[in-house]
């Protein structure tokens, strides 16, 4: 049959000859194809089947170690080189929830199992999966045994795995990590803001707070308006007089309304009243929600009048501002809306009522 | 001319057509293959959720329902329960004829709330806008009817976040459905909007509104989409993305900024694909503007949607794709080719016209050339026979390779008989399934030729993704 083909097509003009080539180049690649599959399938059931047991296997171990039970009571099994990453993954696991003395025995297990070791000679593993859980566990075990090179992994290409260690040396060693994390922050436009915000929030308020306010103060222009949000993880000594420098510096709309966001402090009230009436509406907005926060009852006359600004959102921060102003709590509202010649303002002003109701 | 050369000058056409057709998905799968290798060594392992929790940018859902009073509530619930640290639902009711306002009134507790309704993008008046007493996250909006763009430009409006995920109402989605599909946006500000891989939920087991496991349908139509969706997901678009190319993300699900899509002028009521034009227009007002954007894939699976399992709608959905890729492509025609088209306007959309807008036409002609040729002897049957026979090859090979990359990447469909199920489905679809989808394509493009305007393109669901059973 083959060869009667065959026979047929090398008798046929180019065009027939080209299409059964190509037909038969897709034959053969298809076939590889399912192969390849084949053998990724077959991989994978025999790794998941592996894990499966291994888990079986150390769920209970590690549930009794974290309850407190003894370790010379519990039999430890030997741990295959193949089932490292698997017992290590458990432990990041249980530690990453548990509290108080569970973790202390969590510590003991690793270091009981020579993990911790283990866990020390991954962090410059060729395999990128064995570092991360490197890093994960040695900045749960505040292992300092590692820090030069959990300061090149923070430095490094891979922005997750820099993020990671950057993590674990803020948990590791707070104020010793702020001089290291601080620059990268400012350097590293591929950390997403929120990591950083979440390495921040982690690492402890006194040691960061210096390093941070003066990286920003001191950054370039360009990268400032970046930074100016990571300003409300800092110690507000240090963070207030540091936003009203910047307010003070610039005229850019973007970066008056980013210091704004972080205004709470009452002395910067008469600054705050300055931007009600700027050209920009999200700055007036901002402007409107800082009064809420920290404004007076002269305060609420300048509210009630923004209700009628011609911007949507400036009308609503207004409203919401008044009615979250304690000064303001015993205002009678319902007049104001009943009265109130602009249709904007009494509309706005029924909104942030009845969300502030059902809030 | 005789009618020999008459029939081997068809046969060059084809084969030229046909082998730079394959040669453009060959390209599109290494780049595929290249992309979700990537992405999975770059994707956080899924270990570490717990320690990668983020500051999101808050997000608003926006679910426009019509006559969906049988699934809504189970969809909502579910909705409400996505993790993510902050987000909305806004419910938009296009004028239902049916309880569906009544029901969610019921199910959420729904009190009329007297919202300062802001007009930004166009569409039909509100009626009222309602706040549930029960989920403090979910608003819906009742409005006059006016179709599926309408109702998300009317969400859009309503809503208070500045990323929104416009979200069919009988999606099904994953609990970290979100924070995959925001990433994009934190790791690079230029993004505006980004989409992820919609999956068939036919044959998965689904109770309430979740996903609890996946699995395949007996149906062979809903067996067949499966490998078509597979296809079109993660090389179709996984392809494009790399390229910021991406002409079209789904409007089953996607994510989007909010002024970006308000300064384009929202969604197009007057479209039939109203998710292919908007993403073809982003591209060409700001390629044209010249102005940094990025509009990305994710090929996490993140949203579940169900397939027709019968004809008739199925041939009803095929029209409206064919009909919406027409419109996108035509309406914004001016990207083709344009010096500042970039890869878009040089690469995705000529790929785009020649082969997903002309494919059907030249595919159908190719087999209507063949049965009258093959009577008439102008070719012969082994010849007709080997062309045939390659252009199954091709077909295998393509499906082959998109099981490949699910197989590298996110392996769903894990038992081994499932494979061997999608490897056989994906050989019987290029006997009569294929033939039948480039008809119902070429009658697309000769509704959106004769400029016949379409409505919401009523979707016969079987509601068997409630508590149905996997194979």
């Amino acid at each position: 049959m083959m060869e009667s083909v065959l026979g047929y097509v090398s008798g046929s003009n180019l065009e027939v000859k080209l299409a059964f080539y190509a037909g038969l180049g897709a034959l053969l690649v298809t076939a590889a194809l399912i192969l390849i599959i084949a053998i990724l399938r077959v991989r994978l059931i025999m790794e998941e089947r592996r894990n499966d047991s291994f888990i079986a296997e150390w769920r209970p171990i590690i549930t009794r170690v974290s309850a407190g039970e003894p370790l010379a009571d519990i039999f430890l099994p030997s741990i295959a080189r193949k089932d490292m990453p698997m017992f290590l993954m458990l432990w990041n696991h249980y530690h990453g929830f548990l509290k108080g003395e569970a973790l202390e025995n969590l510590n003991a297990l690793i270091r009981s199992t020579g993990m911790d070791v283990v866990a020390r000679r991954w962090i410059d593993s060729r395999s990128r999966a064995k570092r991360f859980i490197s890093v994960i566990a040695l900045g749960r075990l505040r292992d300092k045994t590692r820090w030069e090179d959990m300061a090149l992994l923070a430095s490094g290409q891979d922005p997750t795995l820099s993020l990671m260690a950057a993590g674990s040396m803020a948990l590791i060693d707070p104020a010793r990590s702020a001089p290291v994390i601080i620059p990268l922050i400012i350097e590293r436009r591929d950390w997403p803001a929120n990591k950083v915000m979440d390495i921040l929030s982690k690492a402890d308020q006194s040691a960061i707070s210096g390093p941070l306010v003066s990286a920003i103060l001191n950054a370039d222009e360009k990268e400032v308006l970046r930074l100016v949000p990571f300003l409300f993880l800092a110690d507000k000594s240090l963070s207030g007089p540091a936003v009203r420098t910047l307010l003070e510096r610039s005229q850019d709309p973007e970066m008056i309304s980013a210091c704004l966001k972080t205004v709470d402090d009452p002395s910067m009230l008469d600054m705050a009243r300055s931007y009600l009436d700027h050209p920009v509406w999200y700055v007036r907005a901002q402007a409107a929600t800082v009064l809420g926060k920290i404004g007076f009852e002269e305060d609420g006359k300048r509210l009630v009048g923004m209700l009628s600004d011609r911007e949507w959102w400036v009308r609503y921060r207004a409203a919401h501002a008044l009615t979250e102003m304690p000064s303001m709590q015993s205002f009678d509202f319902a007049k104001l809306i009943r009265e109130s010649a602009d249709k904007y303002a009494g509309d706005i002003m029924s909104q942030a009522l009845a969300e502030k109701k059902l809030a | 001319m005789t009618l020999g050369q008459v029939a081997e000058f068809f046969q060059w056409m084809f084969i030229i057509y046909f082998l730079a057709l394959n040669l453009g998905y060959i390209g599109l799968n290494l780049l595929s293959i290249v992309s979700v290798s990537g992405y999975m060594r770059k994707r956080a392992p899924s270990f570490l959720s717990s320690f990668y929790p983020g500051f999101e940018p808050p997000i608003t859902v926006i679910v426009p329902a019509y006559n969906e009073m049988a699934t809504i509530s189970d969809s909502i619930r579910s909705f409400l329960q996505l993790q993510y640290s902050q987000f909305e639902i806004v419910v938009v009711n296009d004028g239902s004829s049916d309880d569906t306002l009544a029901m969610l009134t019921r199910e959420f507790s729904l009190v009329p709330f007297p919202e300062a309704y802001r007009v930004r993008v166009g569409a039909k008046p509100v009626r009222g806008i309602y706040l549930s007493t029960t989920h403090s996250k979910l608003r819906v909006v009742d409005k006059e009817n006016g179709g599926k763009a309408d109702s998300l430009n009317a969400g859009i409006n309503a809503s208070r976040y500045p990323l929104f995920c416009a979200v069919d109402a009988d999606s099904i989605l994953q609990p970290d459905s979100l924070q995959r599909v925001v990433q994009p946006f934190i790791e690079d500000p230029r993004t505006i909007a980004s989409g992820g891989t919609i999956r068939v939920a036919n044959g998965c087991r689904v109770d309430h509104g979740f996903l609890l496991s996946v699995g395949l349908p007996g149906n062979l139509l809903a067996l067949f989409q499966i490998v078509e969706y597979i296809r079109a997901f993660l090389f179709g678009r996984l392809g494009w993305s790399p390229l910021n190319a991406l002409l079209i993300i789904s409007g089953a699900f996607g994510l989007f900024n909010k002024e970006r899509v308000i300064e384009a002028g929202g969604f197009h009521s007057d479209t039939i694909g109203e998710d292919m034009e908007l993403i073809v227009r982003l591209h060409r007002i700001n390629r044209l503007k010249r102005r940094e954007y990025k509009i990305t894939f994710v090929p996490d699976p993140i949203c579940w949607t169900e397939a027709p399992e019968d004809f008739r709608t199925l041939i009803n959905q095929r029209i409206r794709w064919q009909r919406g890729l027409s419109e996108s492509l035509f309406s914004n025609i001016r990207l083709l080719f344009h010096p500042r088209g970039g890869a878009v306007g040089w690469l995705a959309f000529p790929f785009f016209m020649l082969f997903e807008w002309m494919g059907p036409l030249i595919e159908t002609s190719g087999y209507i050339f063949t049965i009258v040729a093959l009577p008439l002897g102008i070719i012969e049957p082994p010849i007709a026979a080997i062309f045939f026979m390659v252009s199954v090859g091709f077909g295998v090979m393509l499906s082959t390779t998109a099981l490949l990359l699910e197989e590298m990447s996110f392996h769903l469909y894990s038992k081994p008989r499932h494979f061997a199920t999608l490897m056989l489905v994906a050989v019987i679809e290029n006997f009569g399934y294929r033939q039948f989808n480039a008809l119902c394509r070429v009658w697309g493009i000769t509704m959106f030729l004769s400029g016949k305007r379409g409505g919401w393109g009523a979707m016969r669901r079987t509601g068997g993704w409630t508590n149905q059973k996997g194979k």
